[in-house]
Formats: structure tokens, sequence, C-alpha cells
């Protein structure tokens, strides 16, 4: 059997004395789509960014198909918060998508290039904003187009760090469509802090508060969201004991 | 005026200027993009530790000022990368640390102190005929870097993060930045003088920012802008000079008629509108009665519990 697309043992991450993550086990095996929901702070950026390879654990092992992280780098594309860069850098839509393709093949022609960063942009819709500046975007469409910089490079895992945190419900549910389209491909991992939202197209949840509650389904147990959240899980259920969240196939939210 | 032509020193300072633009339209245009244009004095006085020890040891003071000018900016590449200090910072302190060497080996030089200012601020009307090749080697260097690494380039000045995770070498494309921006500067300054280095590696780039994006575009731009701004001043302060006796320095004039330029350029943006602004939002909100379900239904439960205390 191959190697997991990500496999981390007993990830513990502190910045100074505040343990940000503690023990973190996780196995994601091909095709999984899991969504990980915690509260601000709770360590989902920093657990992605030990995924990619950007920050290091200080105990603990990273597995990206059985290699070190830092030596899959282009296996993994990454839609980051879209606050955390300059949005006001002189650069176009295009050239923004093809920075997915810089890892791909070191010697691409700019023509293949710019095909498949325009086939990507098909993909979230975005076709005719190839020429925009980037400061020109709204939040919805430059969330999309870092989902699109990341498929440029044919990614085999997908990771995504609120990726519907700036943009309106309408905008956010045509993303979700997209990925779980995706994820008959890919292997994704999405991080919010939207339950509701996320737990209706991931294929499992996980919460993460420092530590990581994880059980393999989309069920949330109760026990779950009050280990990560630390407070009563009424806060998030509407009575049922045990189905906190409404499975996909139940009344809808709308 | 066109008798300017007719002197050695004007050819020559006519050629080294526009030569300087293309350089400075290169690196300005990365260093404005990224938001450091304090980089361009702060390696400037960086090198003067060099030219202090230069004096002091007896080697050519330029060669220690590009060996200073080029390890400061390697130095502070490497501590922003390990440490994410914050450029500005680093800008901030080789600055003030360049200036405090440069002064303390002119210091200790045997003999009178000698007057090492004088090396940054070179006079675009002297420009020692060697440095017209070297700053053509330069233009020449620059344009085949740029041309060869333009996407990578791009990128880590960009998004360093997903520049690495995509597999582009940021660490080795950031300290490449660094140092072409050194050795420009370092060359410049004996070109055209520090506070016209400043000046050639900020405003035309700023202004090239005005009118278009992307930074190929923006390189074309602001070289073709500082060639023009130097040409102009050079011709303008020559014809003041042998027409009304006026004698204006031709750098610092330089540095007004850009500066000017620049003035004139934030006022038509400012006037015409910023682009399409208008007409590029998506509609971004849906029906009110659209906030997410979701949340609602949390803060329901929250309500609720609430209630039930």
């Amino acid at each position: 059997m191959s190697a997991p697309p990500i496999l981390l043992r007993d990830v513990s991450f502190r910045y100074g004395a505040a343990p940000v993550l503690e023990s973190v086990d996780l196995r994601l095996d091909e095709g999984d789509f899991l969504g990980i929901i915690g509260p601000n702070a709770g360590g989902k950026t920093t657990l992605l960014k030990i995924i990619l390879g950007l920050l290091a654990p200080d105990r603990g092992s990273v597995e990206i198909f059985g290699r070190p992280p830092a030596e899959s780098r282009g296996v993994i594309g990454y839609v980051p918060q879209y606050a955390r860069f300059d949005a006001s850098f002189p650069i176009d839509v295009l050239d923004t998508v093809r920075m997915g393709r810089l890892g791909v093949r070191r010697r691409e022609r700019s023509k293949e290039s710019r095909a498949a960063a325009r086939a990507a942009l098909d993909r979230v819709d975005l076709s005719g904003m190839a020429d925009e500046q980037i400061g020109e975007l709204s939040g919805g469409q430059l969330q999309r187009v870092l989902i699109a910089r990341a498929l440029a490079s044919e990614p085999r895992i997908l990771l995504l760090d609120e990726p519907t945190a700036s943009v309106d419900t309408r905008i956010g549910r045509s993303v979700y469509e997209l990925l779980e389209r995706l994820s008959e491909r890919m292997t994704i991992v999405l991080a919010s802090h939207d339950i509701g939202v996320i737990s209706r197209h991931v294929k499992t949840i996980a919460c993460l508060n420092v530590r990581l509650h994880y059980h393999q389904s989309r069920e949330l147990t109760p026990e779950m969201v009050e280990a990560a959240y630390g407070c009563p899980v009424d806060l998030v259920a509407h009575g049922h004991p045990h189905r906190v969240l409404p499975s996909h196939e139940s009344e809808g939210w709308e | 005026m066109m008798g300017a032509l007719e002197y050695e020193f004007f050819q020559r300072a006519l050629v080294a200027g526009l030569l300087a633009a293309v350089a400075a339209g290169i690196v300005g245009t990365f260093v404005v993009a990224r938001r450091i244009s304090s980089i361009s004095g702060g390696l400037a006085h960086a090198a003067f530790g060099g030219i202090g020890l230069g004096y002091l040891a007896g080697f050519p003071p330029m060669a220690g000022a590009l060996a200073f000018g080029l390890l400061s900016a390697l130095g502070m590449g490497v501590v922003e990368l390990r440490l994410r200090q914050g450029l500005d910072t680093l800008i901030a302190m080789v600055w003030a640390v360049g200036m405090a060497l440069g002064i303390i080996f002119a210091s200790l030089a045997p003999g009178a102190t000698p007057d090492l200012l004088s090396y940054l601020f070179g006079n675009i009307l002297f420009v020692p005929p060697a440095y017209l090749w070297f700053t053509a080697a330069l233009d020449v260097f620059l344009l085949l870097v740029v041309v060869r690494l333009y996407r990578p380039l791009q990128a880590v000045a960009f998004d360093e993060e997903f520049s690495w995770v995509a597999g582009v070498p940021v660490a080795a494309m950031f300290l490449l930045l660094l140092g072409l921006t050194a050795v420009t500067v370092v060359i410049l300054i004996r070109v055209v003088g520090v506070i016209l280095v400043i000046a050639l590696l900020t405003i035309p780039a700023a202004i090239a920012r005005h009118w278009t994006g992307g930074l190929d575009r923006m390189m074309l731009l602001a070289a073709a802008i500082g060639a023009v701004g130097i040409t102009a001043g050079l011709f303008v302060s020559y014809g003041l000079s042998a027409n009304v006796g006026l004698d204006i320095p031709t750098g610092p004039f330089i540095i007004l008629l850009v500066a000017g330029l620049y003035g004139v350029s934030a006022s038509a943006r400012f006037l015409l509108g910023r682009r399409r602004r208008a007409g590029s939002r998506e509609a971004a909100t849906g029906p009110p009665g659209e906030t997410s379900a979701p949340l609602a239904s949390v803060r329901a439960g929250v309500a609720g519990s609430a209630g039930r205390q």
C-alpha cells in the first residue's frame, strides 16, 4: 500500500511558552475531505503551515506521501487566508494564477503556463478577469483567484485556510460546491470557524483547539465540540443529544 | 541649449544618466512593489562603512563600498528569512551601523580626517569614465537576470509563502533581489550620488505604478520616466547656467523635476479616478435575508442556552 497523503505523528508546536498544538495525530487517505473547525487561535493555521512545511514542529513527525514536507513542495496546493498578503502588489490575475505553475515544470513555456492558468480560472468562473489587477478585485473574486492559483499547480493535496471567511453566502456555497467536485480527484483539508457550512460539504470533520479531536466521521460528537471549544455543547447544538449538526440529507439550513 | 552636447562632460553625463535610469527603473520597480523604498538609502550608507575601511586599510574605497553594500544586503536577507524581523527595521539598522563604522574608520586613519562624505555625493557632471562601462555592464546584467528569472522573482516579491509551497527557491531569489539592489545602489552612488540614487529608485517606479500594473511594464515605464527626467534636468540646468547665469546644481535639480512629475502624475490619477474601480466590483452582496443561516442557528443556540440559565 502506498504512503498516505498526510501523516502526522504526535506533532507539538509552541510559540514561546504557549502551546499551539499538542500531540496531534492525523492520517488522511487519498480522496479524504477533512474539515477542521475550532476557535480562533486554536491552531488551525499553524497546523496547515506544519503540513506545508512552512513551520517545523517542535516534536513529532510530518509525512506527505511518505516524505518530509520540504521534499514534497509542489505536491500540495495552498490557499492562504486572503488577508495575509499585499493585495496592492502590481500583478494581474493571470500572473497570480501562473505562480502555481512555477514549481510544476521549471522550464515550462509561457504559452503552456498561460493556458494552464486560464483553465484554472475557468474552473472558478473567473475567465473574464485574467487581465485585472488583483487590487481591484472584490473579496470573493480574490478568494477564487487564490483557489485557481492552487489548482494551477495540479496538486494531489489541497489545503485551504478559511476560504470563505471574506465572502458572502452565495459565493461561499459556490466555493464549497467546487471543492466537493475537486474532492473526487484530490485529498482536501479545509480549516474554518464556520461549523455549519463546513459540515454540510466535507466527508469528515475534526475539532482543533491545541489538541485535535478526530473520529474519522462527519458527526461532531458533543464531547469533541466541548473539548475543542471549552463550552457547553448546546452552543452549537439543536437539542439532539448526539447529532449536533444535521446530516447531509436532512432538511437544509436555508 | 543643444550647444551643451558639444561638451564632453555633458555627453558623458547624459550617457551616464540614461544608463543609470535603466538600472534604477528595473531595481526601483521591485523595491517600490515590495515596499522597501528606504533600502536604497540604507544600503548606500551601509556602503559608507566600506569606504572608510578602504581609506584606513589602503584599498580602493569603492571596492569596500561594494563589499559592505553586498554583505549588508545578504545579511539582512538571511536574518529576514530566518527571523522575520521586518526588512524596514533591518534597513534602518544597516543604515546607522554603516555610517558609524565609516566615521570610526575615518577617525582611525592617520593624518587629516578624509572627507568620506564626498564619496556619497557623486556628481553626475563628473562621472569617472570607467563608471560608464560599469553602469552599462550593470544594465546588461540586470536585463539578463530579469528576462531569465522574471516569474520566480515576481512570485517571491509578491508572496514568499506560496512561492515556497509551490517549489520556488525562495531564499535564493530573495537574496538575489537584495544583492542586485546593493550592486545597483553602490555603482549608481558614484555615478549620480546618494540623493539622486534614492530619488531614481523610488519616484519613477512610483509614477509608473499610477499608470500600469505588472512589474514588466512598470520597469519599462520607470526607466523611461527616469531617462526623461535626467535628460530634461541636464539640459534645463545647463540652459539656465549658460543663458541666465543661474547655476543650480544638476543632481538636485533633476530630483525636483522628477518629484514635480510625480505631483503631476498623482494629480492626474486622482482626477481621472482609480482605474475601473467601480466596474470591476462584482455583486458581492446577496439578498440581506441570506446571511449565513448556520451562524444564525448558532446565535439562536446561544440565546437558548442563556435563557435556560
